[in-house]
C-alpha cells in the first residue's frame, strides 16, 4: 500500500508514537502549542488518512464544535479572581464573563481537541484485528490474551440482545420502583446479575470449545496474516516524537 | 502470576464485554458531559471501576482487573477512540491491581477495594487537573471536583461489590477459580 | 485392531458446593472405539453422557473441577497427563450450542483457528480448511461472518472446524439440541456425509433418535446410575431391548414407541420398526388394522380469551408481524409454529404485553396488554421466556415465586399459601431456599413457569419452553402444561418441537413472513404437504409413517401416539 496512506503504517506505532506529543500538549498552558498540535494532526489525517463520508465530516466539524463548547463551559468555571484584569464581556446578575476566562476555556478546548486528533491518527486508519495482531507480534502480548479479545468481540451483540430480553422480562414480572436516578440504578443492578451470570457461563463454554480446538497448545501459533514493521514506521515515529520539541519551539518563536 | 488458564481468560473477557454492554449508555452520557459540564463528569468517573471491581471480587485471581480492562479495550478498538483508549483502559486495570499486588493477593476484603479505588481516583483527579485546567477554577469548584470524584469512586466500588456478591451466589464462577475445593472424594 | 479411543473404568464425580462430592456419573464405564465406528451414547437424563464426552479430550479432569477415576487413552495419549490443547490433534469436539464455539469474524478464519493453534504451516492450514468447508457445503460462504449463517449453518461450521483438525476421533455432544427442524435436517445430512467414509471413530450423544438411528453402527446405553447396561450393534440392541430401554427412561425412536403401543392392542410388528419408513412398511404388511382412536371431542369454545385485530409490529422499516385477524378461545392449547424469522416470538410477546410498540388492537382476557399496568396484566396473562434465567430477580426459589404477589401487595398469609401450593405442584418444595441459578435446567424451567402461574392468570404464553432440553425434561414440562390446560387455562406455546405440537396442541397457528398462513387442528396442518414445505415444517415421525401407508387409508390423518389403538391403561 502507498507510502502516503496512514493505513499502511504499523498500528502499534500509530497508537504509541503520538503519546509523547499528547503529554506535551496536555502540559502546555498557552493557546499556540495545542493549536499547532491539533493542526498538525488534522493535516496528517486529511492528507494521508484517506477519509471519506462520516469520518471525514466528523474530523472537519467535530474539533470546531468541541473547541466552541469547551471554551464556554470551562470559561464559565474559571476563577474570576485570576482573570478580572481582562475585559468584561457581559454581566448577568452576580456573574461576569471575563475575556480572560474565555481564553482559559479556549486553551482547555484546544488541548482536549489536540489529544483527540492525535488519538484519531490511529483510530480512523487502523483495522482493529491488525492492531491486536501487531500487539502480539511487536509488543509481545501473549497471543491467548489477544484471541480472548477477538472472541469477546463476538460476545457484544449477544450480550446486547440478552440485556434487552432481561429488561423486558423484569418489566413483565412487575419490577418497577418508579422514576429517578436511584430506582433506575436499582433496576440496572437487577439486570447486571443475570446478564453477567449468563455472560460468564457463555465465556466458559467458549473457553472449553477453544481448548478443544487446540487453543494454547504451543507458545506460538500460525498467523496467516503478518502485520509488518518497516522503515516507514520508524520515520512516522521519529516525526511524531520530534513534534514534542518542534511544536513548543515553534509556538515560542511565533509568540 | 500463575498460569493463565483459558477459562480464566474467557471469564475476564465475558465480564469485560458484559460490563461494556451495561455501561454503553453511560459512555455516551459521559462523553457529552465531560465537554459541557466537567463537574458532573467528576461524579461519573467511578463507573469505569465497576468492571475491574467485579472481575477482581468474583474471580479473586491476580490479573483479573488488568485482563478485564485490556480485553474490554480490545472490544472497543473498532470505534474511532478505541485504539488509544486501550492505553487508558490498561491504566485503570493496572491501578486496580496495585492494592492487591501490594498485599500479595492475600487480602480480598472490601476495604482494600475502596482504598485502591480512592488512591487511583486521586491520581486520576491530579492528571485531570492539568488536562481540564482545574487550577484556574475557583477554590470552591476545585473542592467540589475532588469530593465528587472521591464519592464517585466509593459509590461505584460499592455497586461493583454488591453485583459481585450477588453474582457469586449464582455459582457461575465456581470452578473457574481453583484451589478452594475439598481435597479428594471418598472412595466409591 | 487397536482401539482409537479406550475408556477404562471411568467414573466422574462433580463437586457439589458446600456439600462435598456428588455420586459418580458416569460410573465405571469401560468401552473401546475403533476406526470406522459411529457409536451412539444413550441414557436417561443426568446419567453422565455429556460428562463422559468431556473426559475424551481431557477437559475432565484437567479443566473442569471434578474427580475422575479410571483412564482414558486416545491415540496412545493418557488424557490425564497430556494437555487438553495438545489432544486437539487426536480428538475433535462439537458441542451443543453453535454460538458458544465461535471465536473469529469469518467462516474461513473460524475453520483455520484449530490448525493454526496446532502450528500447521499456513499453506496446509488453508488446504485443510478448504477441504473441511467443502465437506459441509460452506466453502462458498467462507468470507461471511459466522453470525450470518442459520443455526444449522453455524453447527455445520462447528463440524467443519472439527473436521479441519483431521483427528482420528470425533465427539459430538447433542449437536442438534439447539436447532430448529430445518437445522436438524441440515446437520444430520452433513453428518451422514462426513461419516460415510467410516474412516474415523465417532462418538455421538443425541436425543433425537429418529434422526440418528440410520447413522449409527453401535449403541452404548447407560442406566440412571451411569453404568453401562447395553453395548452392541445399534439396530438389534434397540429392537431387542425396547422394553428395558423404556424402563430405564431412555427415549426410543417414535416408530418404536408406536410399535410398542400397538403391541398392547394385539398388533405385533416384528422386527421392531425404528424409522417412520420401517413402521409404514410393517403396518402395510399387516392385513387388518383397527380404526384409530377417536379424539375426545372438545367442548366448543364459548369465550374468547385472546382477540387480535390488524396487529402489526415494525422492526426498523421492516414489518415483522402483520396479523389481520386471530381469535383464541378460552381453554384452547394453541401452538404457534413457523420457520425462523416468521414472527412467532414477536406475536407471543405482543400477546403478553412484553413488547408494547405495535399497531392494531389486541385484547387478552379483556385487557389491552400494551397499555395495561404490568402488575394488573400479570393476573390475566403470564409469559414464560425462552431462557428462564433472564426473568429471575431474587436469590431464593420461594422469594422468586412470591415476588409477583409482593409487588401486588397481596397479604403475607395469602402469599405463603399460594407459594407453598406452587412449590408442591412444581416439585420444588425441597429446594425452596436454593438460589434459582443453582437449579438444574428442568427445575429452572418449572420455576419460570411457576413465576408466571403465581398470579393465577387465565392465559399462559410460553416461548420455546423445550428449547435445548432433552425429551425427558420436555415431557415433564408438558405434563405440567397439560394439567393446566385441563384446568381451563388457555395455553399458547411457540415451538419448533413438532412432536410437542402434534401430541398436545388442540390448534396450530402457522406463521410465515409475519402473517398467519394456516390455522387449524394439528391433523389438518400435517396433512397439507404444500403448507409444510412452504413453512419449513417437518411432520412428526408418526405422521410421516402413516402418510406413507398404501393399504390403510383410514390411518392417514393420524398425528399422535395417543391416536394409535391401544389398551388404555389408567395412568
Amino acid at each position: 500500500m502507498s507510502l502516503f496512506s496512514l493505513r499502511s503504517y504499523n498500528p502499534v506505532v500509530k497508537v504509541l508514537a503520538p503519546v509523547p506529543a499528547m503529554v506535551v500538549s496536555i502540559g502546555s498552558r498557552d493557546l499556540l502549542t495545542p493549536a499547532i498540535f491539533a493542526a498538525v494532526a488534522l493535516v496528517m489525517l486529511l492528507a494521508f488518512g484517506r477519509l471519506s463520508g462520516r469520518p471525514l465530516l466528523g474530523v472537519l466539524l467535530g474539533p470546531i464544535a468541541l473547541v466552541a463548547v469547551m471554551t464556554v463551559s470551562f470559561g464559565v468555571w474559571t476563577d474570576p479572581a485570576k482573570v478580572d484584569d481582562t475585559s468584561a464581556l457581559f454581566t448577568l446578575g452576580p456573574f461576569t464573563l471575563w475575556s480572560g476566562a474565555l481564553e482559559t476555556g479556549l486553551a482547555t478546548g484546544l488541548r482536549v481537541t489536540s489529544v483527540m486528533l492525535l488519538a484519531l491518527l490511529a483510530g480512523l486508519t487502523t483495522d482493529g484485528p491488525d492492531l491486536v495482531r501487531s500487539m502480539i507480534t511487536h509488543l509481545r502480548m501473549p497471543y491467548r490474551i489477544g484471541y480472548a479479545g477477538f472472541a469477546a468481540i463476538r460476545f457484544v451483540p449477544r450480550f446486547r440482545s440478552d440485556l434487552e430480553v432481561i429488561r423486558l422480562a423484569h418489566r413483565v414480572r412487575g419490577v418497577d420502583g418508579g422514576r429517578g436516578v436511584v430506582p433506575a440504578g436499582r433496576r440496572w443492578a437487577g439486570y447486571a446479575v443475570p446478564l453477567l451470570a449468563g455472560a460468564i457461563r457463555h465465556g466458559d463454554r467458549v473457553s472449553l470449545a477453544m481448548e478443544a480446538r487446540g487453543f494454547g497448545a504451543h507458545r506460538t501459533r500460525t498467523e496467516r496474516r503478518q502485520v509488518p514493521l518497516r522503515a516507514r514506521d520508524a520515520v512516522l515515529a521519529a516525526w511524531l516524537i520530534s513534534l514534542c520539541y518542534l511544536v513548543p519551539y515553534l509556538s515560542g518563536v511565533i509568540r | 502470576m500463575k498460569r493463565l488458564t483459558t477459562r480464566f481468560l474467557m471469564a475476564c473477557a465475558a465480564i469485560g464485554a458484559a460490563t461494556g454492554v451495561l455501561l454503553l449508555p453511560a459512555n455516551f452520557v459521559a462523553a457529552a458531559i465531560s465537554a459541557a459540564v466537567p463537574l458532573v463528569y467528576a461524579a461519573m468517573v467511578g463507573i469505569w471501576l465497576i468492571g475491574p471491581v467485579v472481575a477482581l471480587a468474583v474471580l479473586r485471581r491476580p490479573g483479573a482487573a488488568l485482563l478485564t480492562m485490556l480485553i474490554a479495550g480490545i472490544i472497543n478498538i473498532p470505534t474511532p477512540a478505541g485504539p488509544s483508549a486501550i492505553i487508558t483502559n490498561l491504566m485503570v486495570g493496572v491501578a486496580m491491581e496495585l492494592g492487591f499486588l501490594l498485599t500479595l493477593y492475600r487480602i480480598w476484603k472490601p476495604w482494600l477495594f475502596y482504598v485502591t479505588a480512592l488512591v487511583f481516583e486521586t491520581f486520576y483527579a491530579i492528571s485531570a487537573y492539568t488536562f481540564f485546567n482545574i487550577d484556574d477554577m475557583t477554590p470552591a469548584v476545585q473542592g467540589v471536583f475532588f469530593v465528587l470524584m472521591g464519592v464517585s469512586a466509593i459509590v461505584f466500588t460499592w455497586l461493583g461489590l454488591v453485583i459481585a456478591g450477588r453474582l457469586e451466589a449464582t455459582g457461575v464462577a465456581r470452578g473457574i477459580t481453583p484451589g478452594r475445593r475439598p481435597v479428594a472424594p471418598p472412595a466409591l | 485392531m487397536r482401539a482409537l479411543l479406550s475408556l477404562d473404568g471411568i467414573s466422574v464425580r462433580h463437586e457439589i458446593h458446600d456439600v462435598g462430592w456428588g455420586p459418580a456419573r458416569p460410573r465405571q464405564v469401560t468401552a473401546a472405539l475403533h476406526a470406522g465406528e459411529v457409536v451412539l451414547l444413550l441414557g436417561p437424563s443426568g446419567c453422565g453422557k455429556s460428562t463422559l464426552t468431556l473426559t475424551v479430550n481431557g477437559l475432565i479432569p484437567q479443566v473442569i473441577g471434578s474427580h475422575m477415576d479410571g483412564t482414558v487413552t486416545v491415540g496412545g495419549h493418557d488424557t490425564r497427563t497430556t494437555p487438553v490443547p495438545r489432544l486437539a490433534a487426536e480428538v475433535a469436539m462439537v458441542f451443543q450450542d453453535p454460538d458458544a464455539q465461535i471465536v473469529t469474524g469469518t467462516v474461513l478464519d473460524e475453520v483455520c483457528f484449530g490448525p493454526e493453534n496446532l502450528l500447521r504451516p499456513a499453506s496446509d492450514v488453508i488446504s485443510m480448511a478448504e477441504q473441511a468447508l467443502r465437506q459441509v457445503g460452506l466453502w462458498d460462504r467462507r468470507h461471511d461472518a459466522p453470525e450470518h449463517l442459520s443455526g444449522g449453518g453455524r453447527q455445520r461450521l462447528a463440524i467443519a472446524c472439527a473436521l479441519a483438525l483431521r483427528t482420528p476421533v470425533l465427539v459430538l455432544d447433542e449437536p442438534t439440541a439447539n436447532l430448529d427442524p430445518a437445522g436438524v435436517d441440515e446437520v444430520f445430512r452433513t453428518l451422514r456425509e462426513v461419516t460415510a467414509g467410516r474412516d474415523r471413530a465417532v462418538l455421538l450423544v443425541e436425543h433425537n433418535l429418529d434422526a440418528a438411528i440410520d447413522l449409527v453402527d453401535r449403541v452404548i446405553v447407560l442406566d440412571a446410575d451411569g453404568r453401562v447396561v447395553l453395548d452392541g450393534p445399534a439396530r438389534s440392541t434397540l429392537a431387542d431391548n425396547a422394553d428395558k430401554l423404556v424402563e430405564l427412561g431412555v427415549w426410543l425412536p417414535a416408530a418404536a414407541l408406536a410399535a410398542l403401543r400397538l403391541r398392547t392392542a394385539g398388533i405385533v410388528l416384528d422386527p421392531l420398526p425404528l424409522t417412520p419408513r420401517e413402521l409404514a412398511a410393517a403396518l402395510d404388511a399387516t392385513p387388518a388394522l383397527p380404526a384409530p382412536l377417536q379424539r375426545a371431542s372438545r367442548a366448543p369454545v364459548s369465550q374468547t380469551a385472546i382477540s387480535v385485530r390488524g396487529l402489526s409490529v415494525l422492526r426498523g422499516p421492516a414489518k415483522v408481524l402483520d396479523i389481520a385477524d386471530l381469535d383464541i378461545g378460552a381453554g384452547e392449547f394453541v401452538a404457534v409454529v413457523g420457520s425462523n424469522g416468521a414472527g412467532k416470538t414477536t406475536l407471543a410477546q405482543a400477546l403478553a404485553g412484553v413488547i408494547t410498540a405495535r399497531r392494531g388492537a389486541v385484547t387478552v382476557d379483556g385487557l389491552d396488554p400494551a397499555t395495561a399496568d404490568p402488575r394488573l396484566l400479570a393476573e390475566r396473562v403470564g409469559f414464560v421466556f425462552q431462557n428462564p434465567e433472564h426473568q429471575f430477580i431474587t436469590s431464593r426459589v420461594d422469594d422468586e415465586l412470591a415476588y409477583g404477589l409482593r409487588v401486588r401487595g397481596v397479604p403475607a398469609e395469602e402469599i405463603e399459601a399460594r407459594v407453598g401450593e406452587l412449590l408442591d405442584r412444581l416439585g420444588l418444595r425441597e429446594l425452596s431456599a436454593v438460589h434459582p441459578f443453582l437449579l438444574s435446567g428442568g427445575q429452572k424451567r418449572r420455576l419460570s413457569v411457576g413465576t408466571a402461574l403465581v398470579t393465577r392468570p387465565r392465559v399462559l404464553v410460553l416461548d420455546e419452553p423445550t428449547f435445548g432440553q432433552d425429551r425427558e425434561r420436555a415431557a415433564e414440562l408438558l405434563t405440567l402444561l397439560d394439567a393446566l390446560h385441563a384446568d381451563g387455562t388457555t395455553v399458547v406455546v411457540v415451538s419448533h418441537d413438532m412432536t410437542l405440537v402434534a401430541e398436545h396442541a388442540t390448534r396450530v397457528v402457522v406463521l410465515g413472513g409475519g402473517r398467519v398462513i394456516a390455522d387449524g387442528p394439528p391433523e389438518e396442518i400435517y396433512a397439507d404437504a404444500e403448507l409444510l414445505a412452504t413453512a419449513d415444517l417437518r411432520p412428526p415421525p408418526i405422521a410421516q409413517a402413516v402418510r406413507a401407508l398404501t393399504h390403510h387409508p383410514g390411518w392417514h390423518g393420524l398425528t399422535r401416539l395417543a391416536d394409535l389403538p391401544a389398551v388404555e391403561t389408567s395412568s
